[in-house]
């Protein structure tokens, strides 16, 4: 496989000098960090330490300056320098990569603060293990510029994942680690059978160059490049959960302890986008294709969230939903600062609304929307928080989700005023009656919790937990802020273009 | 030279409402007692607003027509796709906002005032009622689009916990209902809003070589400032309607719901039953006035071309919704529901008047629009007042009632005639002023014709009939109540004299003095029309 790159006329082949690896390990670094901090995680499970608070800590030191490296390599890359690591094309680190991984990570160390359910219970070194592979792996596929490394950071995401689904070790849990596993199979064995298409036609599977003149030339049929791009992008569009590769989710939020799904919701799904963007901008890909992806992401999330009656379920098709905007992002991938925004918004909102749900279930049990009825009064700080986070997830002002919506959408219309395509009018009418549906699942949380009476069957007492409601306070403060200021985040996306 | 007029007007009730959140459980007085002052301050200013207003100017298209502005840039963002989009804490008043911000100011404080039946959960209410006071000031005095729906949707979620906390015994329903009503409303809105984004430009920082997108709404209602090429510049059809015109119609949709216009008028009725007395006094008395304003602010003043393609349809929605809602009315058996049906009933004036775009008409639906808050908000604590004895609003139930409370009939009897637009009262002359306008419409610029007049008219006598049967079956005869609590029927108290008499006054005095108004919003109403009137400047 790798001989392909010796047949690359445009690259030239300097790949053995030393000094070309030293520089491109030290433009790895964020990666070698989680490497390292993973073999001693290793270490300390099969030590003879006991307690996890020694592997929280040292996920806590490992993560932290991955956050503030992929900070200073963001500053130092600027606006336009491009790494391509080994002279391989198979990793390409650039200003905005490493943007998103500064999400990435940063969102890491929010959900590493959630705490953990009673369910979960034994030593819990593993559950830190497995995170930060998730981190890895995502961290991979958003420097990938090659499908080999494609396929390595996305089974590194799915086998983790496989693993965290079933944590808990109840029969649910591991039917639906199963089925996550047996879906997930699936679709990367479609991919990898995408991939030896690609690989076929065109003998190069990488991002850089111009195998998309090769794969539509006159040689072929017609059927084939769509073949080989709906088989290649099943892969990620399942772990991004965008329908009709959503059938996983529902069951598997249901079922996995709630700090794992707060983490499948937003790492693994906006790695997946950030890769996205890269290989759509490649591929040049059809608007309509992406336009009824996203229309028909968006309606199957919220119309079936509308009929659910547990909270988990419900935010897992939410999250669906979400996937289904940021498919629309996608229909102008020559500017990713609006995806990137989103996705920063949908963090918080995302986030806060998970650390929610997380401490209803550790402090009182509760998983389906009515046992939340009446328990404003019980705790009416935490029923503000979370009317504010489900007015953000609506996209409704005073809070970022509308902001970020607000630039969506007026992107759309803007590819509309360029195209004139009548399908992307649809796809922004779409969006809007969708945003207005989503409001109709959203409310019933907060509308139950400071409209009705509380279930006599709920175990009625009030315990603050410090570390929550500081941590709801600051996304609260930041989805607020982002609305009266979206210039402090857009400000600094824009310091690096986003166009490739 | 910045004023801090508007700002101080707009954030004193929601600093107050903080500060009542703030106050300790156990003092619950203090809530209602700081309300009431947090909204006399208000009103107080408002009272300085108007003394400052100069009469003279008023172009509503141009920064130099609106008074006490104050511009801050809020953000500026540089979308490379999509240009610069910048939005500006723009805040201003006019001949068109000026007699609605003292009309809510004084809505306001009555309506505080009349909360003293609320004795559940007080802290959160009065809390409550500041937001939504000072979110709906701000409806009326922002500029700028993004500001204005800011305020537009912020409105709604304070109404929606009044409405579901402290309504009746349907609360859940007509809260949800009259929530995802305005909801799908405001969505319609933002559509046109980012439509007019995408198309309009900023004169002032535009020339520098980039263009900058503007949310400014005085921006957006001069065609010179429309983008070469932009969506909102001609040109761009969809289903085959062109998007000017999409343009017009979502904006129109949007607000009908709110003020409403007969097909999506259903939440209203829901609203008003369930909602407790002083709650339905700003529903009817200030909330449907946004939906009017904003048709006036954005759809007839950015789409005029529009304006005066529908006009005809607008005008025959207003006279449908005049002559179905006096129907419902006469069919209602609940007290609050007829006024609230009434109200439907009257707001389609306020279409009515708009749709001619003459000066009578578009003065007459101004004057609607403060005459009939004012009433409509009497109205709504005559019903409160049997309500508070009885717990019971049904017509049949009660007979001669002004045995009993003569006061309270006299003050009843004047409420009722002033709706049903008896000479000497305010509702006389806005309800002649709109008629007339479609009546003269034919002739002046041809866009309504005479027929829409003679259909009103049927309105008002179908009014005068519900009016004067309610009368006969509630108040005349001998007393009867069907239950055994009639006890409990005396005159009015003293509370309910404070905050009856004002508004009594106030109609009369509107009534006979219809100047006073009228000369506040005059100059501006004329550069209205004619700028409506000017459709043909507009591309497309």
């Amino acid at each position: 496989m790798m001989q392909y790159s010796s047949e690359n006329m445009n690259t030239p082949i300097n790949w053995l000098t030393l000094e070309s690896v030293s520089d491109s390990l030290y433009w790895l670094l964020p990666e070698l960090l989680l490497t390292t901090l993973i073999l001693l995680l290793t270490i300390l499970i099969i030590s003879p330490v006991k307690s996890d608070k020694w592997q929280k800590g040292l996920v806590f030191f490992g993560i932290g300056p991955y956050v503030l490296v992929n900070g200073y390599f963001s500053y130092v890359l600027g606006e336009t320098q491009i790494q391509n690591l080994f002279n391989a094309d198979m990793l390409i680190v650039n200003a905005q990569a490493a943007k998103w991984k500064i999400l990435l990570g940063l969102s890491m160390l929010v959900v590493l603060l959630f705490p953990l359910p009673l369910t979960v219970k034994r030593p819990r070194g593993e559950y830190f293990l497995l995170l930060t592979g998730v981190l890895l792996g995502a961290s991979l596929l958003v420097i990938a510029n090659h499908f080999m490394m494609v396929l390595i950071s996305l089974e590194m995401i799915s086998l983790t994942s496989y693993l965290l689904t079933g944590l808990a070790r109840t029969r649910y849990s591991a039917e639906a680690a199963v089925k996550y596993f047996l879906f997930g199979a699936a679709a990367t064995a479609v991919m990898v059978y995408g991939v030896s298409w690609l690989y076929g036609i065109t003998g190069h599977v990488s991002l850089s160059g111009s195998e998309l003149a090769m794969l539509e030339n006159n040689f072929y049929p017609d059927w084939v490049p769509f073949l080989v791009v709906t088989l290649i992008s099943s892969g990620i569009l399942f772990k991004v959960a965008v329908a009709p590769w959503h059938i996983w989710v529902p069951d598997v939020y249901e079922q996995t302890p709630t700090p794992v799904v707060a983490m499948f919701s937003v790492i693994p799904k906006l790695a997946g986008f950030a890769f996205l963007i890269k290989w759509i901008t490649w591929l040049q890909w059809p608007v309509e294709e992406v336009a009824v992806l996203a229309v028909l992401t968006m309606s199957v999330g919220n119309f079936a969230a509308l009929r659910q009656v547990n909270v988990k379920r419900m935010m897992g098709y939410s999250s669906i939903a979400h996937s289904g905007f940021l498919m629309m992002a996608l229909l102008f991938p020559g500017d990713a600062s609006v995806l990137f925004f989103y996705a920063a918004v949908y963090i918080f909102m995302n986030l806060g609304a998970f650390l929610l749900i997380n401490y209803y279930e550790r402090m009182y049990r509760i998983q389906l929307i009515k046992e939340y009825d009446g328990f404003f009064r019980i705790s009416p700080l935490f029923g503000i928080y979370l009317v504010v986070f489900m007015v953000a997830l609506t996209g409704l002002p005073p809070t970022a989700g509308f902001t970020a919506k607000l630039f969506l959408f007026s992107g759309v219309l803007a590819q509309f005023q360029e195209s004139g395509s009548a399908l992307l009018m649809f796809t922004f009418v779409f969006g809007i009656i969708n945003a207005v549906v989503s409001f109709a699942y959203y409310v019933r949380i907060p509308y139950g919790m400071i409209f009705r009476d509380m279930h006599s069957s709920v175990n009625i007492f009030k315990k603050y937990s410090v570390l929550e409601n500081f941590l709801c306070l600051f996304l609260v403060l930041a989805v607020l802020l982002l609305f009266f200021k979206p210039e402090w985040l857009m400000g600094w996306i824009n310091n690096s273009s986003f166009a490739f | 030279m910045q004023n801090y007029l508007l700002s101080l007007i707009i954030f004193l009730p929601l600093a107050a409402s903080l500060v009542v959140v703030l106050l300790p459980e156990k003092n619950t007085s203090w809530s209602r007692k700081l309300a009431i002052g947090a909204t006399a301050v208000q009103c107080l200013l408002v009272i300085a607003l108007l003394a400052g207003y100069k009469v003279s100017t008023g172009d509503p298209s141009s920064l130099e027509g609106f008074q006490f502005v104050e511009s801050v840039p809020w953000f500026s963002i540089d979308l490379s796709a999509l240009g610069t989009l910048s939005a500006t804490y723009l805040l201003g008043v006019d001949g068109l906002s000026i007699a609605l911000v003292v009309l809510n100011a004084v809505v306001m404080l009555i309506s505080t005032i009349a909360s003293y039946s609320i004795k559940e959960k007080v802290k959160g209410y009065y809390s409550l009622l500041l937001l939504l006071n000072g979110s709906i000031m701000g409806c009326f005095l922002a500029l700028d689009f993004l500001l204005f729906y800011l305020f537009f949707e912020f409105m709604l979620l304070p109404m929606f916990f009044l409405i579901g906390i402290w309504g009746g015994p349907r609360r859940e329903y007509a809260s949800i209902k009259f929530f995802l009503y305005t909801l799908f409303g405001s969505l319609l809105l933002l559509i046109v809003m980012i439509g007019l984004y995408a198309s309009v430009m900023d004169p002032v920082q535009t020339g520098s070589g980039s263009v900058v997108h503007t949310f400014n709404m005085v921006y957006m209602t001069d065609p010179a400032n429309l983008i070469e090429g932009s969506l909102l510049a001609g040109g761009y059809e969809f289903l085959s309607i062109p998007l000017r015109m999409w343009g017009f119609i979502l904006l129109f949709v949007g607000f009908a719901i709110k003020i409403p216009v007969v097909p999506l008028h259903t939440w209203l009725p829901d609203a008003h039953v369930e909602a407790p007395t002083p709650v339905s006094v700003i529903l009817a008395g200030v909330l449907l006035k946004i939906g009017a304003y904003g048709l006036m602010r954005t759809a007839y003043l950015m789409f005029p071309d529009g304006a005066t393609e529908y006009a005809m349809w607008v005008g025959i929605l207003g006279v449908i919704s005049i002559i179905y809602g006096a129907l419902n009315a006469l069919a209602s058996k609940d007290l609050k529901r007829l006024v609230a049906y009434s109200s439907v009933s009257h707001m389609g004036f306020v279409l009515l008047g708009l749709a001619s775009n003459t000066t009578e008409g578009i003065s007459g639906a101004l004057f609607q629009l403060v005459s009939h808050g004012v009433i409509s908000s009497g109205l709504f604590l005559i019903a409160g007042v049997v309500y508070d004895r009885t717990h019971d609003r049904l017509i049949a139930n009660y007979s001669g009632l002004a045995t009993k409370m003569p006061r309270y009939t006299a003050l009843t009897i004047l409420f009722f005639f002033a709706s049903l637009g008896l000479p000497g009262m305010s509702g006389f002359i806005a309800e002649v002023l709109t008629v007339l306008g479609a009546f003269v419409s034919q002739s002046v610029n041809g866009l309504l014709s005479r027929g829409l007049a003679i259909f009103a008219v049927i309105g008002l006598i179908l009014s005068a009939a519900y009016y004067l049967w309610t009368l006969q079956r509630m108040y005349f005869g001998p007393f009867y109540y069907r239950f055994s609590g009639g006890d409990e029927l005396d005159d009015l108290r003293r509370r309910e004299y404070v905050v009856l008499l004002p508004l009594a006054i106030l109609t009369l005095m509107l009534g006979i003095f219809p100047g006073l108004l009228l000369d506040l919003m005059n100059s501006t109403i004329n550069q209205f029309v004619q700028l409506v009137n000017l459709a043909s400047n507009w591309p497309g």
